[in-house]
């Protein structure tokens, strides 16, 4: 309401007293009111319902209104004094009028009306104007509107607006979805990390705020691609100034051990320029390069004209460790360090610029001891490996991206990588009680140049090409000073062994891709692509004598060159009805190869035809059945063709087939759904069977001083799973009570030496139960156990029990203070007479004082201080059980501040 | 469509009508994938406003059919069951208004004691809207800021749902929200000749609720389906849900509720 004027509106109506009356007071002068009253009638008859409005001189200017009551009356309040008119109007009379001369203060104005005037109204409004949407899918929100005057960040202000939904971990929703990005003038740099931005950054400099639905992350696909994505865009006002906003965050032990955790994230947006700069250090186990995949790799595979995706260089030797299901922080001895620096330029409206960088030096260290034991037939032996690892890691990393709108029509836009990868990794191991290192080192770099072209061809279709250029060199320097293999060679006096290798790629692709929303929402897509990929695998493997004489055994060092050229075509439909769907798929391709080995050359050429066929159905309102048919066929990669042997790290030796072969394979899945996540009850079922008419296995000769594995290809393996979740929530209990059940079952050959070939059937059984609370306590549960049975059987059977258990606590302690308590508990296989369970628990507590834009933390990490964790596994050819050395118990205090 | 029958037979004016009335027709827009229309009758002292059970067919121009749109994988709905017909009538000589809703397929009168709404006028923009030259006025209401067109031309204070008390007829009103419902006047006749759909007898045969007891009623029910939903979703360690309501409707905050935001 206007501060000077101050309307007050009183409703009552004729009749008996729906009358309305509004009047104007002005607050700056203590004039005495001004009441006029009357009657209005029409012959004798009283007229109700007739609007009675008093303007100043000219009649845009409102003083007050209302309406007479069933009796015709009215009364009529105003402060202003000077000359007025009284308009009379209501629908099948004359429009009437009385000027108000001042000086009175009570006035009566009866008035006669004549019938006439607006008698009939037969009318269809048309308007399709809607001043407050944009677009169909765009809401635009005036952030004035909102503001009350307490609002320090942009998530305080979304918190006043209706319609959206903020968690207190920061997530935006929209109603019951969360959005997908929260863009600064249509620019991104945190996607779904945007909680970094909309808790950082100020209210001051925001004009308007923009509710994107149906958001597509290209403009041009908008309507025509399947989207139900939300985003939301920020716009700012034209004067705003940039200034820097940010966050820092500090953690530490105060006594030893000492373990920290920092982190610095500075931000400056202005109308055009856009920068963020973060900065990270951490020997906690926290792995900083995680905290901007985002930024690294943005974009989705599942959009259109995406090409050459997954396209790197084969990895030849890695030790990271892999503990699945396990948080590899509590293993992870580490000394992180990362700056990243970020910036989104506007120079012209058509063009965008997006530059990243950063750099990682890292190191890390790890510590595993692991006993592998072999049982098959006459080969039975135990290897013990006592393993400490230190990893330096050097990585510098650069990403542009240009965006130049060439119309409304069509964008182009470019992105282009390049990246230093350096590694070198030092390994002390204990081989079967002899002592060895391990050199390892990698100095590598990656190119990578994309070109997209999206044409927007009408409202339902666009086309978008790309093309896609990546070099990529990965050498690789491995050395061992102990010389374990002398029954494979037959040779002595060996100081240590080398193995060099070259590994480089080289990629070129191109796509055009055309997609078509038809009118009943039906969905089509036809692609063109070629991709021109040229591989070359060189592995150079020396045995060094004491005398400094070389030898490079015969049939251990490879020179392989692998080029493919393919063109295909992709043709997808959607057919879209209201209970069914059906989308038929063909992928139709020419591939010509061409294989060098040792300086022997191979051509090749096949097609290769992939088809599918998906269907959904809705056989009733709450279930769903979902099946996908598929036949696939690909050609075998670089890896599968080497002819020699390779090392991949101390006994192992790999090598391919020394051949190229197409592999099909055809599989049906089954998944049945009822119910949603609001129901009580919520299931899902899905079985599915995978059948390979020709498959890679592997022809193995074990030794304890070597494994040598040499690819084979075999036909018909068979592979089929089901898995099935039950979820129901129990009222007394207020929670849900989830069973998890499933199983994988295979069917195959591999060969060993001295064995032949085995038949083996592999399975694995998992089945899980868990209870989550949402009781309106402060306390809250999350609980579970889960057990894993595998089995291997050939001509024996090995199986493997595992168990993990875990109960949560979370408390809402007061507003602002939250504990959580975080135990765990894993049983492993009980072969080696290892068993054991161990238990884990964590705690933390933290304190957010909003006031200060301060959060205090508390964390207790690793509570029973395990130093050790003992891991099972077991494979068709052996059982292991590893031990990881962990980090120790400590206690860490926490600030994080926003400015 | 059920509904459509019972309220079929009540296709008979209950109460004589002397003046003229008038029938304005308005478009709801409360999503952007639902459209309902609402009839507003109004005469003789009381306002009748029935808004259809069944969405109006999507505009054939964008391409899309609302089938189109509810078959999304991911889509959620929160259990509304049907949408029943709802109905407001205003009495000119009561200060309660009476509303028809429903809750789980159950009707009930719900008796709302509605807040004045104190509409400002001081605006000079005006924007014309079909061929009426439209004027703006604000007022809050329940939470939220209603925005409305009215026009000079048609000088009845009636509008849509339970709004009016403007100098003329509420072409347009909306309200501020990222997620804001929508009333637009499509059609409007005078003198209205039919008689209101609308059976008293069956209304006044409803069992009986204040609204804040028909909220009260609604919003545990809406809860327990968050609750419901909170507790299949995977927990993040440090991380609550905040339950806030998620009211779909113009109305966010009402009277009652007001007075504990304050507090808090």
């Amino acid at each position: 309401m206007n501060g000077k004027k101050k309307a007050c509106v009183k409703s009552r109506f004729f009749g008996c007293g729906w009358v309305l009356l509004c009047f104007w007071s002005v607050v700056f002068s203590a004039r005495a009111q001004v009441s006029i009253s009357g009657k209005v009638t029409s012959g004798s008859r009283p007229v109700g319902g007739v609007r009675v409005d008093l303007h100043r001189d000219s009649i845009s200017c409102l003083l007050a209104y209302t309406f007479t009551d069933g009796e015709g009356k009215y009364h009529i309040q105003t402060t202003y004094a000077g000359k007025m008119n009284l308009y009379f109007k209501a629908l099948s009379y004359e429009p009437a009028h009385k000027e108000i001369r001042p000086g009175q203060a009570n006035m009566i104005v009866d008035i006669q009306l004549s019938a006439g005037g607006v008698e009939h109204l037969q009318e269809v409004v048309v308007h399709s104007k809607r001043p407050y949407r944009l677009g169909k899918d765009t809401i635009e929100l005036n952030v004035q509107s909102f503001l009350q005057g307490d609002e320090r960040t942009v998530e305080d202000l979304l918190k006043k607006i209706p319609g959206l939904n903020i968690g207190t971990d920061g997530s935006i929703k929209v109603g019951d979805k969360e959005v997908e990005k929260v863009m600064i003038e249509g620019d991104d740099f945190f996607e779904k990390g945007y909680r970094l931005l909309t808790q950082n950054m100020s209210v001051q400099p925001l004009e308007k705020i923009q509710v994107l639905q149906h958001y597509s992350n290209n403009k041009h696909l908008k309507g025509i691609e399947n989207s139900d994505k939300v985003a939301l865009n920020l716009q700012l006002k034209e004067d705003s100034k940039s200034q820097w906003l940010g966050s820092v965050s500090v953690s530490g032990t105060p006594i030893t051990p000492a373990f920290y955790y920092g982190s610095v994230n500075l931000m400056n947006f202005g109308k055009r320029n856009k920068y963020y700069l973060l900065g990270t250090a951490n020997n906690n186990g926290v792995d900083a390069v995680s905290s901007i995949n985002h930024l690294l790799y943005p974009g989705k595979s599942d959009e259109p004209g995406q090409i050459g995706l997954g396209v790197v260089t084969p990895t030849i030797i890695d030790y990271t460790p892999d503990l699945p299901g396990f948080d590899y922080k509590r293993t992870n001895f580490n000394r992180d360090r990362l700056l990243s620096v970020n910036t989104i330029l506007n120079p012209t409206k058509q063009l965008k610029v997006k530059w990243l960088g950063f750099v990682n030096p890292t190191k890390k260290s790890f510590y595993q001891n692991i006993l592998q034991e072999y049982h098959i037939k006459d080969i039975q032996f135990t290897n013990s490996e006592v393993y400490e690892f230190n990893k330096r890691i050097d990585n510098y990393f650069s990403r542009l991206e240009l965006q130049y709108e060439i119309n409304n029509r069509s964008t182009l836009t470019y992105t282009g990588n390049l990246g230093s990868l350096g590694r070198d990794d030092t390994g002390n191991l204990l081989f079967n009680g002899a002592s060895a290192t391990e050199l390892t080192s990698t100095q590598g770099y990656v190119t990578n140049h994309n070109l997209t072209h999206t044409y927007k061809l009408s409202d339902q279709e666009a086309l978008v090409s790309s093309a896609r250029w990546i070099m990529q060199r990965s050498p690789l320097d491995y050395s061992i000073d102990q010389y374990y293999y002398e029954d494979l060679f037959q040779v002595g006096g060996i100081s240590d062994v080398h193995q060099h290798v070259e590994n480089n790629l080289q990629y070129l692709g191109v796509t055009s891709h055309y997609v078509r929303r038809q009118k009943g929402g039906d969905f089509m897509e036809i692609a063109f692509a070629n991709e021109y990929k040229n591989q070359e695998l060189v592995t150079d493997f020396v045995l060094q004598g004491d005398n400094g004489d070389q030898i490079r055994p015969s049939g251990f060092s490879n020179q392989v060159g692998l080029l493919t050229n393919q063109s295909r075509l992709l043709a997808k439909y959607t057919l879209k009805r209201k209970k069914w769907e059906w989308t038929p798929q063909l992928n139709a391709g020419f591939i010509h190869s061409d294989l060098r080995t040792n300086g022997l050359a191979r051509d090749r050429n096949n097609w290769l035809i992939s088809s599918r066929l998906s269907a959904k159905w809705e056989p009733y309102r709450k279930g769903k059945l979902e099946t996908d048919l598929s036949f696939q066929q690909t050609n075998t990669e670089v890896m599968d063709v080497i002819p020699s042997f390779y090392n991949t790290g101390l006994r192992n030796f790999a090598k391919g087939m020394d051949d190229m072969a197409t592999l099909s394979s055809s599989g049906v899945i089954l998944t049945y759904t009822h119910g949603n996540m609001l129901d009580k009850f919520f299931a899902s079922l899905s079985i599915g069977y995978k059948r390979l008419f020709d498959y890679m296995s592997n022809q193995s000769m074990l030794n304890a001083n070597y494994n040598l594995a040499q690819q084979v290809l075999l036909k018909n393996k068979k592979v089929a799973f089901y898995k099935a979740q039950f979820n129901y929530y129990i009222q007394p209990l207020k929670g849900n009570c989830k069973l998890d059940i499933g199983a994988d079952f295979s069917d195959y050959e591999a060969g060993i030496a001295g064995v032949g070939n085995r038949k083996i059937q592999s399975g694995s059984h998992d089945y899980g139960l868990s209870f989550r609370s949402v009781w309106k306590w402060k306390l809250n549960i999350y609980t579970g156990t889960r057990m894993q049975f595998t089995s291997f059987s050939s001509e024996s059977k090995s199986r493997l029990k595992n168990t993990y258990s875990f109960l949560n606590l979370f408390v809402n302690v007061a507003d602002g203070i939250q504990a959580n308590l975080k135990n765990e508990a894993y049983h492993f296989g009980d072969f080696f007479a290892t068993s054991k369970t161990y238990y884990f628990s964590d705690f933390s507590l933290s304190y957010d004082v909003k006031k200060i834009k301060t959060r205090f933390e508390l964390t207790a990490k690793n509570i029973f201080n395990n130093r050790q964790f003992k891991n099972a596994v077991i494979t068709d050819t052996y059982q292991a059980v590893t031990e990881y050395r962990l980090l120790p118990r400590y206690i860490a205090l926490g600030v994080d501040y926003s400015f | 469509m059920k509904q459509y029958l019972l309220f079929g037979l009540l296709l008979c004016a209950s109460w004589s009508v002397q003046a003229q009335k008038l029938h304005a027709v308005y478009e709801y827009i409360p999503s952007a994938v639902a459209t309902f229309r609402e009839h507003v009758y109004f005469g003789d002292g009381v306002k009748v406003a029935v808004r259809d059970s069944v969405p109006v067919a999507a505009d054939k121009k964008e391409g899309k059919s609302p089938e189109g749109e509810m078959f999304s994988s991911f889509s959620l709905v929160l259990h509304t069951d049907k949408n029943y017909r709802n109905i407001v009538i205003q009495k000119n000589n009561e200060n309660d208004l009476l509303e028809i809703r429903s809750i789980q397929g159950k009707n009930y009168q719900v008796t709302d004691k509605f807040p004045q709404l104190q509409w400002n006028t001081d605006y000079s923009s005006t924007d014309t809207i079909g061929k009426y030259i439209c004027h703006k006025a604000t007022a809050s209401y329940r939470g939220t800021k209603l925005i409305a067109y009215y026009t000079n031309d048609i000088p009845v204070p009636a509008g849509p749902y339970k709004f009016g008390g403007l100098p003329g007829l509420i072409v347009m009103l909306y309200n501020e929200s990222a997620n804001p419902n929508y009333w637009t006047l499509k059609e409007i006749s005078y003198p209205y000749e039919g008689s209101i759909p609308v059976n008293q007898g069956y209304i006044y045969s409803l069992p009986k609720l204040s609204l804040q007891n028909y909220i009260k009623k609604n919003d545990a029910l809406v809860e327990e389906q968050m609750r419901i939903m909170e507790s299949k979703m995977p927990a993040m360690e440090g991380v609550t849900i905040e339950r806030k309501k998620v009211r779909g409707t113009v109305e966010q905050v009402y009277e009652w509720e007001e007075k504990g935001l304050r507090e808090k």
